[in-house]
């Protein structure tokens, strides 16, 4: 007998669900009401070697807001720029984009490039009140309660123009004091990168780096404790960052000691010009040469390993013109042992005063300096990776030194995270995947 | 299983389309052996009850590959782990005949997870899990009868994906219909 038997599996359905955090949002002790940043660049929302529109709504000091607007009942008002207006920089640039560029040998290459001649210098005739993202980008700490350091009656060079944007009244504000003004509920400080950023963006040719000891107005700690001591006076919480480890950005890593590859013509020709100096170079991988305070008469010698070149050294000047072989790398391209050694023990300084700080002000301590650290080796976010390769790492913006939005939404997940142990509060992690990193043509 | 001829598109920016060529791609799944022992009891004539134990050879399925024809240097065949062990599941369930031509069915089983803690993806989203069954038997005549059955399961599982860090609380629910025709020749 043959049976014969016609299964029919009726439209069996599944319902999937998937999500992080079962735990019911909560804000715990933080009240959010007036939530003021005080910061630099990442808390301004600078990058692509800009203060930009989609950079400063990416800042992470926007996401933490829009985080902790669990009641939906918060503004945060930040001074942008206007939205698909060109960003802008101290000298004038505007933000970069990847784009083509044809470099001296005619070779044309996925690039940074300007996304326009001109930045847009309309921004810094902006007025703002009443912001709550008091972000500078550079900003030192010196400058924080710098009365008219947003005064352009001063003249160029003696007022910062990106404060000039937001001070209330640009003679007699500070940044601090405006910050006060708003009378804080809760504040996030993130300072200590601009005192040490502008002498390694400058291979430490200019700009010392702010003493770590002294008094307020004087060093980093008693600048950083009157600050902290005047945004507690009213009672409110808060969270401070300590901060990374700058030599690590791709901005000081991308172009090795040792690109100088030469063969046997090149070898010929260099050893030509060195020897007689006592400089001898070999076929392949050689140090770059590099001008210093020896070998008098030269002020010439290779480079050492470990010494750093900035990302800012002209390119085509090294690839055609006989930058870093035939003539020496300019000092401010280039971070020296000794630099270097001073950098590293600075921010080791500051983010000892920073931890000893949050605890004498019982605030929340957000460590961006272990954040940052995880770059390096590389972070693994619901199947994206992120490092701290130039452009294809994905974290950091094409400036090499400033992150991208989905780098802003770690920063703010790393302070959420302590936020929510310090205050016993439960905001919700950002979702890094909705945030953007480099965007390609 | 395997698919041979699939295709594999690629939606990227302008300027990396060449590293991601739309072509096509084969894969393949597993499909395990099942080992059962059943044992099957009548109590009195319209009662019975079936006791089944499965041994499932899930782990055929170790790696969940895509093999695409074009590779470049940013697209590299893809493998990701899957690891599945081999597993066990027990089925009970009991039949009662309430008329000659109509009989109601009951059951329940459980089945162990062959996902590893680690391993647990979107796609197969799995845990342990309880299974309610029930239906019931109808014969038209002698060459026909009509299995009506419906299947319950819930599934939840907290996990982080080794291998791409998705972390996750995942939660299934099936239910699951079915209908069977025999015709007896």
């Amino acid at each position: 007998m043959k049976i014969k038997t016609l299964y029919l599996l009726l439209a069996g359905f599944a319902l999937v669900a998937c999500d992080k955090d079962p735990v019911t949002p909560g804000l715990g002790d933080v009240d959010p009401t007036t939530y003021i940043s005080i910061g630099t660049n990442a808390a301004a929302g600078y990058a692509d070697d800009a203060l930009h529109n989609d950079a400063q709504v990416n800042s992470y000091a926007n996401i933490l807001n829009d985080q902790m607007n669990i009641n939906a009942d918060l503004t945060f008002i930040q001074p942008l720029i206007n939205e698909g207006a060109n960003g802008i920089n101290l000298n004038g640039d505007a933000q970069l984009i990847l784009g083509y560029k044809t470099d001296c040998n005619d070779t044309v290459s996925l690039s940074p490039i300007r996304i326009a001649e001109n930045g847009n210098t309309l921004a810094w005739d902006d007025e703002f009140n009443a912001i709550d993202n008091f972000g500078v980008p550079g900003l030192k700490i010196l400058d924080l309660d710098n009365v008219g350091f947003g005064n352009d009656a001063l003249g160029a060079g003696n007022y910062d123009p990106y404060f000039a944007r937001m001070a209330s009244d640009e003679a007699t504000s500070s940044i601090l004091s405006d910050a006060i003004a708003r009378n804080p509920s809760f504040f996030s400080v993130m300072l200590g990168d601009g005192d040490i950023m502008n002498f390694a963006t400058t291979g430490g040719a200019f700009d010392p780096i702010t003493p770590s000891a002294g008094a307020n107005g004087v060093g980093f700690e008693g600048t950083l404790d009157a600050a902290l001591t005047a945004l507690t006076a009213n009672g409110a919480n808060g969270v401070i960052a300590t901060i990374p480890d700058v030599l690590d950005y791709p901005y000081f890593n991308t172009i090795p000691y040792d690109g100088l590859t030469l063969d046997t013509d090149k070898v010929e020709t260099m050893n030509a010009v060195y020897n007689p100096i006592g400089i001898n170079f070999i076929e392949g991988d050689n140090p770059f040469t590099m001008q210093c305070d020896c070998n008098d008469p030269y002020y010439v010698r290779k480079m050492e390993p470990g010494e750093l070149i900035t990302l800012s050294i002209p390119l085509d000047s090294v690839k055609c013109s006989g930058m870093g072989s035939i003539y020496p790398i300019p000092d401010r391209y280039v971070l020296t042992l000794t630099e270097i050694s001073e950098i590293q023990t600075k921010i080791n300084e500051y983010n000892t005063i920073i931890r000893a700080q949050a605890l004498k002000h019982d605030l929340a301590l957000a460590d961006l300096n272990q954040m940052y650290k995880g770059l390096n080796t590389g972070v693994l976010y619901n199947g994206i990776n992120l490092n701290a390769e130039f452009v294809t790492g994905g974290a950091y913006s094409l400036d090499g030194r400033n992150l991208n939005p989905i780098g802003q939404a770690l920063v703010a997940n790393t302070f959420i995270e302590a936020i929510n142990e310090k205050f016993n509060a439960h905001i919700p992690l950002a979702d890094v995947t909705k945030y953007h990193g480099v965007l390609f043509p | 299983m395997a698919i041979s001829d699939g295709s594999a598109t690629f939606t990227v920016p302008a300027s990396v389309e060449d590293k991601f060529p739309s072509g096509s791609f084969s894969s393949s799944l597993p499909l395990p052996q099942v080992l059962t022992l059943g044992f099957g009891i009548k109590p009195s004539e319209n009662l019975a009850f079936a006791l089944d134990v499965n041994y499932v050879g899930w782990n055929a399925y170790d790696t969940l590959a895509f093999d695409y024809d074009l590779n470049t240097e940013s697209l590299e065949d893809t493998k990701s782990a899957r690891k599945y062990e081999n597993t066990l599941a027990f089925r009970f369930g009991a039949q009662y005949k309430l008329t000659p031509i109509l009989a109601a069915r009951l059951g329940m089983a459980y089945t162990l997870t062959p996902v590893q803690d680690g391993y647990v993806t979107p796609e197969t989203p799995d845990a342990n899990r309880i299974n309610y069954t029930a239906g019931f038997a109808y014969d038209l005549n002698e060459h026909l009868n009509f299995d009506f059955s419906i299947l319950y399961t819930q599934v939840k599982r907290e996990d982080t994906n080794l291998e791409t860090g998705l972390s996750g609380n995942f939660r299934t629910r099936v239910i699951a219909p079915g209908i069977s025709v025999s015709y007896k020749l």
